[in-house]
């Protein structure tokens, strides 16, 4: 029997089908880009991707020399998703309306880039979650919301110090260490991540879930 | 499926020579001492301590840019500081963490004291810095009148904030300047 996952949806299994825009997107494949500027500071700002159609593919860059945070289709809080000053996040097989950011203070540019296909497409990630864990040296743990579906997951340590995280509702020092600044990036169904400083330490961890 | 690509590069360098007041350049200085300050324009941002138990409290903060993954501090000495007692002592923070205390011990007579010549600090976490340094020797052709620079290696942190204090509570030559005179950051 052949088993039809929806179009965008992974992981796949054996039997299932890949699509052509799947398949194109590893390849890099589309239709067209569009590409954006946000000019980022302490007040949230968004740019609004609504006007562009069949969105598959986004590269969200940080531009300038001030870290920031950002958020999808929300307003941008300062306990959003870290996004260090140069660095880049891509994210396939999504569709959001708009990507907003804000810095602690001092300004910064995201540079967007959309890249879409020539037709809707099902099965495309349009949900996002954001969690905030505050590491010490005694584990703490954060759930999505959402405990069924597989995501797309982001963690970023914004530091000051390294942390350990793991995947389930315990974190030891003994599991994936992630220095100040560093970040992780998995396709799990795992709905709990705990994390865990060494000792008289503490880190902040943003965790982007997108499904 | 999310890629993420940290940053590659090392960004560009900037400079500031505190020849002139940066306020509008993006900086603040605030005094939290009893000594005081003033801009120099040949020798930069000069920290002035007075005799009778003067303490400079500086913080110089780029109010615009964090400070990122590389600073460069440079010094000037040109006033004696010969004879005070207890010597002063240099200190230097990022983010509120003590990074460094030089003491900038005078000679017996001359003009000259032992300077800062070389401090590599390494930081690994804001309250873990690493560093070395290099006390001069005292002689006539070092100390007084001459430039003293260090770099600090953020190791993919950051600072906002610099503060530079100079302790000089006893009775001496009086007064004693000190100079920032360029810092570069990237």
């Amino acid at each position: 029997m052949i088993i039809t996952a929806a179009e965008g949806a992974f992981p796949k299994i054996d039997g299932d089908k890949f699509y052509a825009s799947e398949i194109n997107s590893f390849f890099g494949s589309y239709a067209d880009v569009k590409t954006f500027n946000l000019a980022v500071t302490n007040s949230t700002s968004t740019v609004d991707l609504s006007g562009t159609d069949y969105k598959y593919t986004m590269i969200i860059r940080n531009i300038g020399y001030v870290d920031c945070f950002f958020d999808l289709d929300n307003s941008c809080a300062t306990t959003c998703q870290f996004l260090p000053a140069g660095a880049e996040v891509t994210l396939n097989n999504c569709s959001f309306q708009n990507v907003s950011a804000i810095t602690t203070s001092g300004t910064t540019t995201l540079s967007i880039a959309v890249f879409t296909g020539y037709a809707d497409k099902i099965g495309y990630k349009t949900n996002k979650e954001i969690l905030i864990l505050s590491a010490t040296q005694a584990s703490s743990e954060d759930s999505f919301t959402d405990t069924t579906l597989f995501k797309d997951i982001l963690i970023t340590n914004e530091g000051p110090y390294e942390v350990y995280i793991a995947f389930g509702a315990t974190a030891a020092t003994t599991d994936f260490r992630l220095e100040p600044r560093e970040s992780l990036v998995v396709n799990t169904v795992k709905y709990q991540i705990a994390a865990i400083c060494n000792t008289g330490e503490t880190a902040t961890v943003s965790i982007l879930g997108v499904y | 499926m999310i890629t993420y690509k940290p940053s590659a590069r090392l960004g560009t360098l900037n400079e500031e020579d505190f020849t002139s007041d940066p306020t509008a350049r993006g900086w603040s200085i605030t005094n939290n001492g009893t000594g005081s300050y003033a801009f120099n324009g040949t020798y930069g941002l000069q920290i002035i301590s007075t005799t009778a138990g003067p303490v400079t409290d500086l913080t110089i903060e780029n109010t615009t840019t964090k400070l990122q993954q590389y600073l460069s501090l440079k010094f000037y000495n040109v006033t004696a500081t010969r004879s005070f007692s207890p010597v002063p002592v240099l200190k230097i923070y990022l983010d509120d963490v003590e990074v460094i205390s030089v003491s900038l011990s005078s000679a017996s007579s001359g003009n000259d004291f032992y300077g800062l010549v070389n401090i590599n600090l390494f930081k690994n976490t804001p309250t873990d810095y690493k560093y070395n340094y290099i006390i001069a020797q005292t002689s006539n052709s070092i100390g007084n009148n001459n430039y003293y620079s260090g770099t600090v290696n953020l190791n993919k942190n950051s600072v906002s904030k610099i503060k530079i204090t100079v302790t000089s509570n006893g009775a001496g030559y009086s007064p004693q300047y000190l100079y920032i005179t360029n810092l570069k950051w990237v």
